[in-house]
């Protein structure tokens, strides 16, 4: 069988978030539908993604006809409880972190793992759901693809790095010399790109070891990439392309016919922008100060257990209170062989390192 | 080549090959970026190039949804679009038939 993604996810403790990945029929209310109630996905320890193509369709095809308001508003519900639930995990845990001892650290792992494990199969149904969902709304109401109700994450990000861009430009700091001199630039401009850093965390890469916007020297090269020599009158015209078809189409209001079915199609263009986001920034804002804490009682009585071990430990490994070494080594290994996948994402290994070894 | 016509608009440029760990330094006005999935945080390439050709086949997807805010023409579901396409081939595209034609290999 043929990977539908071939080296998605290589990293072993990401790669263990897509354990219950078949379960998403259940989360939106399709119950009866599959043998067992699994959808034919599963992530192979590669990290290669598979898709039974005919389990999506027979899943695909018994949604288009359960579109009632009812089931709409379950799934609405599911999805957005699923989003609010990782989200105040996240929180919870960027919070409790410097001061949790090692036993809550574990819990608070655990229960993190468990949001990001049950928002996960969203992202697989996205792929698909969203499609059935706007072609439905289509047939009833000849209507296009909704417009977002607001700006979109991406027109937000794109906006607030461009007043990034500006601010360290007006100050002498363009990206280039930024790339040049970063951590040793003046204090104003170190707080400001570390603020934006910390705001934006969670954009970038799906695979949580490439670098993203938590990470300063990438978000310099996405500002000389995207600004630098830009005519900022043609930029801001880009960007308020975005609010005038939002105005215009608040002016035709939704079709009446649909109006339920264009909500929820709208909850799931906005919920695309952010599938990566929210798993992502669970790891970078919630999970890596925990790891942290995890591997400094490792080292207490393993003493040559290394940050980047921790990484090849799966979600429910953390719970124990020492690792199995023997084990994260040997994925480690077999990790650093795959030479593709490194080469596909532009990986570098002393990357790892870096991602828990900075405080 | 066609695809799915994802935002409305012609334009013609020149082919960026989106790799991830490289943000495609060199874009300018003229550039279509090709890519095989367009993730959000790559929106600020967006708001500077003239057009986005993406492998995904979905219509509903993160390209859309941003080349359609930001008035930038997007065809998706483009088969094997970043190993079709060369960096540097002039194309034109139609955002909203979806057609794609090379105007001039690259050298």
């Amino acid at each position: 069988m043929t990977p539908y993604r071939r080296h998605l996810i290589g990293l072993p403790l990401q790669r263990s978030a897509f354990s219950t990945i078949d379960r998403a029929p259940a989360l939106i209310g399709m119950t009866g539908v599959l043998p067992g109630d699994r959808l034919g996905v599963w992530l192979d320890d590669d990290g290669d993604l598979y898709l039974d193509r005919a389990s999506i369709d027979r899943l695909a095809a018994a949604l288009s006809v359960s579109l009632s308001p009812a089931f709409l508003e379950a799934m609405d519900r599911s999805l957005v409880a699923s989003c609010v639930a990782l989200e105040e995990a996240t929180e919870r845990c960027r919070r409790r972190a410097p001061e949790a001892d090692a036993g809550e650290a574990r819990r608070l792992l655990e229960e993190l793992g468990t949001c990001i494990r049950a928002l996960v199969p969203f992202g697989i149904l996205s792929k698909f759901v969203p499609d059935v969902l706007c072609s439905a709304l289509t047939a009833a109401t000849g209507a296009d693809i909704p417009t977002l109700r607001s700006e979109s994450p991406g027109a937000v990000l794109t906006r607030e790095s461009l007043a990034l861009f500006m601010a360290c430009d007006e100050r002498g700091f363009p990206p280039e010399r930024l790339l040049r001199e970063w951590p040793r630039v003046p204090s104003v401009i170190a707080d400001q790109v570390r603020g934006f850093c910390g705001t934006q965390a969670g954009f970038g890469p799906l695979r949580w070891e490439a670098p993203g916007y938590e990470d300063p020297l990438y978000v310099f090269g996405v500002l000389q990439a995207a600004f630098a020599g830009q005519d900022p009158a043609e930029l801001s015209r880009r960007l308020g392309a975005g609010a005038r078809a939002r105005d215009a189409s608040a002016a035709r209001g939704l079709p009446a016919a649909g109006g339920e079915l264009a909500r929820v199609v709208i909850l799931w263009l906005e919920f695309l922008e952010r599938e990566t986001w929210y798993v992502r920034r669970a790891f970078y804002v919630g999970m890596r100060p925990l790891l942290r804490r995890l591997l400094t009682e490792y080292r207490t009585h393993t003493c040559n257990v290394t940050a980047e071990d921790i990484l090849f430990l799966e979600l429910d490994e953390l719970a124990a209170p020492r690792p199995d070494l023997a084990r994260a080594r040997a994925r480690r290994a077999k990790y650093a062989g795959n030479s593709a996948y490194l080469a596909e994402h532009g990986l570098v290994a002393d990357r790892l390192d870096e991602i828990l070894g900075a405080a | 080549m066609v695809g799915l016509g994802a935002a409305p608009g012609q334009t013609t440029g020149r082919v960026h090959l989106v790799r991830e760990g490289s943000l495609g330094l060199g874009v300018s006005r003229d550039t279509i970026l090709v890519t095989r999935v367009f993730h959000p945080h790559l929106a600020p390439l967006l708001a500077r190039v003239a057009g986005v050709v993406v492998e995904e086949g979905s219509r509903l997807q993160h390209a859309t949804t941003l080349a359609r805010e930001f008035g930038v023409p997007a065809i998706v579901g483009v088969t094997g679009a970043v190993t079709l396409f060369r960096d540097g081939d002039v194309i034109e595209m139609d955002g909203g038939t979806g057609i794609i034609i090379v105007r001039q290999p690259a050298a």
